[in-house]
């Protein structure tokens, strides 16, 4: 749907559904049904243009796909991104040779033709030498469409560089919640059962009032929830979002959440005896027997994990069809070795964390951690059941669910996974009213059962997500001495790495041998010095590539300070999107809420020169003679919807399509072709759901829409895959990771490889002395998304007059301790030496030993005037290097230790050239 | 027929969806606001409770702002719709001190820009054709009234159909506003009223405010 040339005047139409005071003339008065890219919600929306210019956004009543209707602010505010005079319109080439956080670029306007030409020209030469010399990636940014894996994934995978670094390893993201929820739900995320759950614990998650996850529906659902009186206990240092939607908030330490989950999990196997026994011995790998070596116990002709079949007294390999019984407590002697079934070593091993222990860590009253998990286990139901469209499902109403504050710290995974053993334990695991995953199991389109996501069991039974573009942990891959700058091969088990952008990784790739150098960047959207780790550690290494090309809708203090050349994107609202409707794992509505692949497509033409930065890929490819293998790659990740996946592991590790069987791909794009963006939308479509529902029928549609099915939405129990509630696979991964960290010289905390879910102080606790007193995070804010809603002039009101938004935040008393007061100009400072200021605003609902500051404020790019200045940088604080990641999945340390002291002035700005603040 | 909202506060998380609605569907003016949110905590740590009001014009049945306009530019409609008159409108303000709410912003700044100092964007420049702003006189909430008049002209129903509904009650995302008829005993609104036990917001300024609020 574009802007069309002026229709006839039609004087004194209304407007359809829209206040007018005025009497203009009339000519184009049209909505667009889309998706909106205020963050990675894409929340259906109607869009409403007039004159061809667009006038409002609304949510889409008619499907699931979000809020039923509603939008959020940020998705109101898409209008303005869209219209900001600040957007880039023409390539640009930086004009100014120094680079360095606060340099001017000087850009000047260059062709189309001029950038690919040089861009081709640095490609072709690198990928002659070694792809990985290309370093690519950035984050699916919302502001610029996530066409991540379309993009750039296959980009970089057909051009060969294994160097893909995006997120911020995560800082805004969660690391450890992608791993965890991978392992246990074979998806990206997590969510409460909200239609039927009755008690939710969140840990540092924002779902329904904050996260940009699933937003709309999760706003709507949760609200509905609290409505008809599910109980909420939020356990977080801030009472603000999550918190301050609980029904009861719980204030703790940041890092601590892991022992309140596996103090719970105690309370609950060793005090009150109760547990889902049915799911431990079919769906977790709890009767498996562990022999002394910590490792399965295995039969020696088919090298199958054994479990203990007590009514036939002896062992059998997991999946033998004569199981009478499954043992899940005790001890047993099999080849020899003492076999102890792995439920019996996680109930002992939760032992030690008594309420009181937790207590000591979290700041949580131990009778709050016992009276919690007796609520829960009682609200759990445990032999209940629903019948839900004839289909009769076990039913646990209660769900305990974290993300990005919970597991942002060293002990990620693990924190992670103890929230997931609590929800293992009572069995409440995609069933009826517990936690779920982002669906996993869709069966497909009814007219063509395409569009197929199964999740299959892999060889020694364990659940194994059914697309390709989801954590598959099996086969665990063997760890590797890297090769690659992020070095995650090391440990197969990291998500994102924030590798290279550490201060000693420069040492690693020395005693490395250093193999080659990033000779070249390809960044899409994102800004890579002020959304992620600190900005200085991450000018250190931006500064050194001498090639740098930056896609964005929007001047950011990474494109300002670093980009050789930037390419004007298309923001959400002007261009074609298949991805955002692209992927059941990642964002779907949960429950019987029904199926929906929703189109993005433009509502106005792209003006100026802005492209679909797809497109230009594209002709990237067609100047490096890429442009074949691309086309080879996108029929394989297409057919891998249709019905088995093809590939697996994240895309951009995906080499080994020419391995694929030919018979399996269906070619939607022939290798000499060159077709248009919507061309291959159009194919696509048409290929999973029908000749009659290609890209004509949908743009009008909005969506294709289908119910879901009872075993699609709860589809634990059909599907027989088991979860690792010991975690064998890492006590397998140990000792390779330690020999192979030897020639990198990386030390990592090597006792987090545990197969035993444990509790490990996060590194900030470590830092706390007597001077560095105050545990500083930051949290999401629901007006906010990355950097980029800060230019937003609507956002940027509604914040200044919201008290926290652009403030930093402490506790009322410790604030009076400390001679401080709401408005002070105040300084963070880390016992590393890092600062950053603000203006203090102080609170009741803050944990005393804390120091908060909302999303990712503090602008200083030139290019972004209204963001300029506005709240404060909070990730200026933080360190990164191996010290500060989860040895386990590689999240960051996303809080820090620091002390707090009044200051006259903003120092974070002294060296910008801007506006002095 | 009086037009009221009942909003539900364990729905509302404070989006500010509502705000924005308001300003897209009005284009009103930057650092204006006809409705907003307001945040707060009660209660001493630990034991806190988060405050989030979503506010505008209360459309009140004993307006005070109306009682005090010299010139009649402040005046209440058959359906309890409190509004201003931008020709009478002289700019006195006495309307902004009466309303105990205070819900009045005067517009002054013709010439304010979203984007200061940049050229108008092409959304600001339609929004001074569609929804044109009186400088010199004071602004609020006006409860949609053009969505409503032009809901009903189409037979539809204020709080039922979305195009005749106020923008930040549709927009909401947690559903948390509901409008309708106050003086039809069957409406949706009444009956949400009565179940939930809503009540005013400050019934101490003794205005008789068409907006309730549900704990
Ligand atoms: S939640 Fe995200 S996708 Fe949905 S309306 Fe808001 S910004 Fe847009
Ligand atoms: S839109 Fe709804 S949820 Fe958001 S602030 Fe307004 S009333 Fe609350
Ligand atoms: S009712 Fe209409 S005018 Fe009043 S605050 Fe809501 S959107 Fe604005």
């Amino acid at each position: 749907m574009v802007t069309k040339a002026k229709d006839k005047p039609a004087k004194d139409k209304p407007v359809r559904g829209m206040s007018v005071k005025g009497n203009p003339e009339i000519w184009d008065d049209t909505w667009v049904k889309s998706t909106c890219g205020g963050c990675y919600g894409t929340c259906t929306i109607r869009a409403h243009r007039v004159n061809g210019v667009i006038i409002k956004i609304e949510g889409e009543p008619d499907n699931d796909f979000g809020s039923r209707g509603g939008l959020c602010a940020k998705g109101e505010a898409m209008i303005q991104a869209l219209y900001d005079p600040n957007r880039f319109n023409y390539p640009m080439r930086r004009t100014n040779p120094k680079k360095g956080l606060f340099e001017d670029p000087q850009w000047k306007r260059i062709s189309w033709d001029e950038a690919l030409d040089e861009i081709a020209g640095h490609l072709k030469r690198i990928r002659a030498e070694n792809p990985n010399k290309l370093l690519h990636g950035g984050t699916p940014s919302a502001g610029s469409g996530p066409d991540l894996p379309l993009g750039f994934g296959v980009f970089g995978a057909v051009f060969g560089t294994k160097n893909w670094y995006v997120g911020g390893a995560g800082l805004h993201c969660g690391s450890g919640s992608h791993m965890g929820a991978g392992l246990y739900h074979a998806s990206w995320s997590i969510v409460p059962d909200f239609k039927y759950c009755n008690y939710v614990i969140q840990m540092g998650s924002n779902k329904g009032t904050g996260s940009g996850h699933s937003m709309g529906f999760n706003m709507r659902l949760s609200a509905d929830a609290r409505s008809r009186g599910m109980k909420n206990v939020v356990f977080d240092p801030i009472c603000n979002f999550g918190g301050g939607k609980a029904t009861e908030w719980v204030p703790i330490l940041p890092g601590t959440d892991a022992i309140i989950a596996l103090a719970m999990t105690n309370i609950i196997l060793n005090e009150l005896n109760v547990y889902d026994a049915e799911f431990i011995k079919m769906k977790t790998n709890g009767p498996y027997l562990i022999g002394p070596n910590e490792r399965y116990i295995r039969d020696k002709e088919t090298n199958k994990p054994l479990i203990w079949d007590p009514v036939d007294n002896k062992a059998k390999t997991f999946n033998d069809p004569t199981i009478k019984d499954f043992a899940i407590l005790g001890e047993y002697t099999v080849n020899g070795v003492k076999a102890v079934p792995s439920f019996q070593l996680v109930k002992d091993h939760v032992k030690k964390y008594s309420p009181e222990y937790a207590e000591k860590e979290s700041t949580v009253p131990a009778a709050t951690v016992r009276r919690i998990a007796k609520e829960w286990a009682d609200a759990a139901m445990i032999g209940a059941t629903i019948e839900i469209e004839g289909e009769k499902l076990p039913l646990r109403p209660v769900a305990s669910v974290m993300f990005r504050g919970g597991q942002g710290h060293t002990n990620s995974a693990m924190s992670y996974c103890a929230m997931c053993l609590l929800n293992a334990i009572v069995g409440a695991m995609d069933v009826p009213g517990g936690t779920l995953g982002w669906p996993a199991y869709v069966e497909g389109h009814p007219d063509t059962g395409r569009y197929k996501v199964i999740p299959y069991p892999c060889r020694d039974g364990m659940l194994t997500a059914g697309t390709f573009m989801e954590h598959k942990p099996w086969p665990v891959e063997e760890s590797k001495v890297p090769d690659t700058v992020l070095m995650k091969e090391l440990v197969p088990t990291a998500s994102f790495s924030p590798h290279p952008v550490t201060s000693d990784f420069q040492k690693y790739w020395d005693n490395l041998g250093r193999p080659y150098e990033i000779e070249m960047a390809m960044i899409f959207g994102a800004n890579m010095v002020r959304s992620t780790q600190n900005r200085e550690i991450a000018e250190d290494f931006f500064k050194r590539i001498p090639f740098i090309v930056s896609f964005n809708i929007l001047p950011n203090e990474f494109c300002e300070g670093f980009a050789d050349i930037m390419l004007p994107d298309c923001h959400p609202l002007e261009t074609y999107c298949l991805f955002s409707s692209h992927g059941p794992f990642f964002n779907y509505p949960i429950g019987m809420e029904g199926w929906d692949f929703p189109i993005r497509q433009p509502v106005v033409k792209p003006a100026y020169e802005r492209r679909n930065k797809v497109e230009a890929l594209w002709d990237l490819a067609d100047r490096i003679g890429m442009r074949e293998e691309m086309n080879n790659y996108y029929n394989v990740y297409f057919s891998s919807f249709g019905g088995e996946a093809l590939i697996s592991g994240d895309i951009a590790s995906v080499r080994d399509v020419k391995q694929i069987d030919p018979s399996k791909i269906t070619v939607l794009i022939k290798p000499e072709e060159k077709i248009t963006y919507q061309e291959m939308m159009d194919r696509a479509f048409k290929f999973y759901f029908g000749e009659d529902k290609g890209l004509d029928y949908i743009s009008k549609a909005g969506t294709i829409h289908w119910p879901k099915k009872a075993k699609e939405a709860y589809w634990r129990w059909y599907v027989d895959v088991r979860i690792p509630i010991y975690m064998e696979h890492i006590a397998e991964l140990r000792d390779g990771i330690i020999e192979n960290a030897k020639k990198p010289g990386m030390e990592l905390e090597w006792e987090q490889f545990t197969p035993l879910i444990s509790y490990f102080p996060a590194q900030v606790a470590r830092e706390e002395t007597k001077e560095f007193d105050l545990y500083s995070f930051s949290y999401r804010d629901i007006l906010h998304n990355g950097t980029y809603t800060m230019e937003i002039p609507w956002l940027d009101e509604v914040s200044q007059l919201n008290p926290y938004t652009y403030n930093i935040t402490m506790n009322a008393e410790t604030a009076k301790k400390k001679g401080l007061k709401d408005g002070d100009l105040i300084c963070l400072e880390s016992s590393y030496g890092r600062k950053t200021t603000g203006t203090l605003k102080t609170m009741q609902g803050q944990h005393p030993k804390t120091i908060a500051i909302s999303a990712c404020s503090g602008g200083w790019a030139k290019g972004a005037p209204i963001a300029y200045g506005k709240g404060t940088n909070f990730n200026i604080l933080l360190e990164s290097d191996a010290k500060h990641a989860c040895p386990v999945c590689w999240s960051q340390e996303t809080a820090t230790m620091v002390k707090v002291y009044k200051i006259d002035h903003r120092i974070e700005y002294d060296g910008v050239g801007g506006k002095k603040l | 027929m009086r037009w009221g909202m009942a909003i539900e506060l364990k729905r509302c998380i404070g989006c500010n969806a509502c705000v924005l609605a308001c300003k897209a569907e009005h284009f009103v003016p930057p650092q204006m606001f006809w409705n907003r949110v307001l945040i707060g905590e009660k209660g001493k740590y630990p034991q806190v409770t988060k405050l989030i009001y979503s506010v505008r014009c209360n459309h009140c049945a004993e307006p005070k702002c109306v009682k005090v306009c010299p010139t009649g530019a402040t005046q209440q409609r058959e359906d309890g719709i409190v509004w201003v008159d931008d020709e009478k409108c002289v700019g006195c303000r006495y309307c902004m001190v009466a309303c105990p709410y205070q819900m009045r912003q005067m517009y002054e700044e013709e010439d304010a820009q979203y984007f200061p100092g940049q050229e108008l964007t092409e959304h600001e420049k339609i929004g001074k054709l569609l929804y044109p702003h009186t400088p010199g006189v004071v602004q609020k909430c006006v409860f949609c009234k053009e969505r409503i008049d032009s809901g009903i002209a189409q037979g539809l129903t204020p709080g039922v159909d979305r195009d005749a509904t106020p923008a930040c009650v549709i927009v909401c995302p947690t559903k948390a506003i509901h409008f309708g008829d106050l003086d039809d005993p069957n409406s949706e609104i009444n009956r949400v009223i009565k179940e939930k036990h809503a009540h005013a917001f400050h019934p101490e300024f003794d205005t008789q405010p068409s907006i309730s609020y549900i704990d």
